[in-house]
Order: C-alpha cells, then structure tokens, then sequence
C-alpha cells in the first residue's frame, strides 16, 4: 500500500521480471536411445515455474539442417502452473536433414529469450550392419591422487541394426612422439543393436611413474570404437587434475 | 461582511464554513523490463478501488486527480511477474 498526500505527485518507477526468465529446465529425455530416419522421436521435457503466475509460452525444439543451415524444429505450447513442474513433449520425423544437435527455445514476441540445450538426436541410417560408436563424455577425474590406479573408461553403444564386434584398445604414449606408445589391453567387444557396454582400462601408479618423462605430455584420446588413452607426464608425483582442451582432449597435468 | 453593534444590542450571528477541496494527487512513473532494462508499453497500471492506465510504448504512466489516501498500486503485463505495491 502506498500513501498519497494530497496535492503530491508521487513518483513510482517500477522493474517486471520476465516469467521466462524464471522458468527452468529441469530434465529431457528422448523416448529411445537412437532414432532410424522414419522414426517418430519424441523429447520429453520438464519445466519448473517458480513463479506464483501460470505460465504460457510457445516452446520449440530447433535444430539446424546440415544440408540447408537452416534453423527448423517443432512448436508446442507450454502451459505451467504457479510453482508447479509440467512437461512438453515435441514429436517428429526424423529425416536425413535432421540436424544433431538440439535446443528448446521459449518464444516470447517472435524471439527466443530463454535457450536450453537439450541432449543431441542420434539418428542412424538402417545399413544391415552393426555401427558401434563411442557414447557420452569422459570420465577423468579433476583430481587424480599419487599411489592410486587411474581407469579410463568409455561407452560403446551399437546404433546399428545388426549385431557386430569392435576391437577396443587402452594405450599411453608420448605426445607428440607417438611412436612411444604403450599398450595397456585390448579386446573386442560384441554389442547387439541398441546395447551398450562400458570398456575399461586402469594403469598403475608404478607403471605411470615409469613412464614419466619431464616436460613431455602424455594424451588421451578416442577414434571411433578404439580406445587410445593417453596422459600427461608428471614431474610433481604428489597430485595430478585433468582437464578438456579446446579439441575434446583429455589431458592430465601435474597439479 | 462588516457587523455593527447598537449600544446594549445583543446581536445573533450564525457562521456556516464551506470545507476546501483537498488539492488532488497525482501518480506517475515508468515501468521497465527488469532483465534488459528496456521500457514496456502495454503495462495495467491499476489503483485498486480508484482505475487504471496502460503505459505507453516508452513506458510511462501518470495517473491524475487521485484523492489523497493509501492505495494498493498493481502492474501487470502478460508473460510478466505482476507487482504489488
């Protein structure tokens, strides 16, 4: 309540909170793991309203054509309550001009004001043959202690339709002398279509300190189903953190 | 108006006072995206019990001959976190 004196002229400027700016993404899952081109995929997503006001705003699921570089996607309408959490899903059929990677956009006079990066589309083409790819992120620890076994791991996931092997391999070399590499294991692995499995490799605290060699880095990388794990040497053994460089490499460095 | 008084006259007068209008109060101001500072135009600018005005596009409102008192002052805009005063 505000009190007005008579003859005042009273001054009251005042700032208004977008409910869109308050709103948030709290999860989004597609309905399968992998989409044939002709499949109906579906992204579920969830949105939280903080606010004590409903909330109504167009949400639209874009992606960029790769062949076109045009921003397309799918609309619907996104209805919340005050403090309540709703979900919105966004149905389509994937083609080849499907891009991968995807956001919704909450549209607000013909613009995007509030973005959220959802979890890339993988869409593969049905070729009778297994396609095993590497799946998800790294999983290098930020701290690696001294006398402990570091493990590196990675995801295969068959996104083909038939079953099929991929040769797997855990080695550590010298970069950029590629030609010192060490071989920690290898393997294949048998996936059916659809199916993942976890490859992993661990090297001891005894044989990196054998391997050190100051001022020189050691990589870690992945091509395609192999695994060629590398890392940086070390001239401080009491501690080591990685890191992801610009290019997707994981690097350890002396902490 | 000059009264005379008569030497032993008691004289009756009756005075009837107008009160004076209370000057009226105005209210004005300007209302602004809080994200981007940006003026709105298009904001319910509501005297509760009194009326309302919209803001113009630069965002600015005024409200005149408003009786003094204590008021409940509400901006709203669709897609916006209304406010109460």
């Amino acid at each position: 309540m505000i009190e007005i004196k008579a003859g005042e002229i009273k001054e009251l400027n005042v700032s208004l909170v977008r409910l869109s700016s308050k709103v948030e993404l709290v999860g989004a899952a597609w309905d399968k793991d992998f989409y044939y081109v002709g499949d109906t995929a579906t992204l579920t997503a969830q949105f939280h309203n903080p606010t004590s006001q409903d909330f109504t705003f167009i949400a639209y699921l874009r992606w960029t054509n790769p062949y076109t570089n045009q921003v397309e996607g799918v609309q619907e309408t996104l209805v919340i309550g005050a403090e309540q959490t709703a979900p919105v899903s966004f149905a389509f059929t994937v083609t080849e001009e499907v891009g991968k990677i995807m956001h919704i956009d909450l549209i607000e006079d013909g613009e995007a004001i509030r973005t959220f990066r959802v979890s890339d589309l993988i869409v593969s083409t049905p070729t009778g043959k297994a396609n095993i790819i590497v799946e998800g992120g790294r999983n290098i620890p930020h701290n690696w202690p001294a006398n402990t076994p570091y493990t590196m791991s990675r995801k295969l996931v068959n996104v083909g339709d038939a079953e099929g092997t991929s040769s797997v391999r855990g080695s550590w070399y010298v970069y950029p002398n590629s030609n010192n590499r060490r071989i920690i294991d290898m393997g294949e692995v048998a996936l059916t279509p659809g199916e993942r499995k976890t490859v992993s490799f661990t090297i001891s605290w005894e044989e990196m300190l054998s391997m050190q060699d100051e001022g020189v880095l050691w990589r870690y990388y992945n091509m395609g189903g192999s695994l060629s794990p590398v890392i940086a040497s070390i001239t401080c053994p009491a501690g080591w953190y990685s890191a992801v460089d610009h290019d997707g490499t994981d690097l350890l460095y002396p902490q | 108006m000059t009264v005379h008084f008569s030497e032993g006259e008691l004289k009756e007068l009756n005075i009837n006072l107008q009160p004076i209008p209370p000057a009226p109060a105005s209210l004005e101001g300007q209302v602004i995206d809080a994200d981007t500072s940006s003026p709105l135009g298009g904001v319910l600018v509501e005297i509760v019990g009194l009326g309302s005005v919209t803001t113009a596009s630069n965002g600015t409102y005024s409200i005149q001959n408003i009786p003094p008192g204590g008021y409940t002052v509400r901006f709203s805009k669709e897609g916006y976190q209304a406010v109460e005063y």
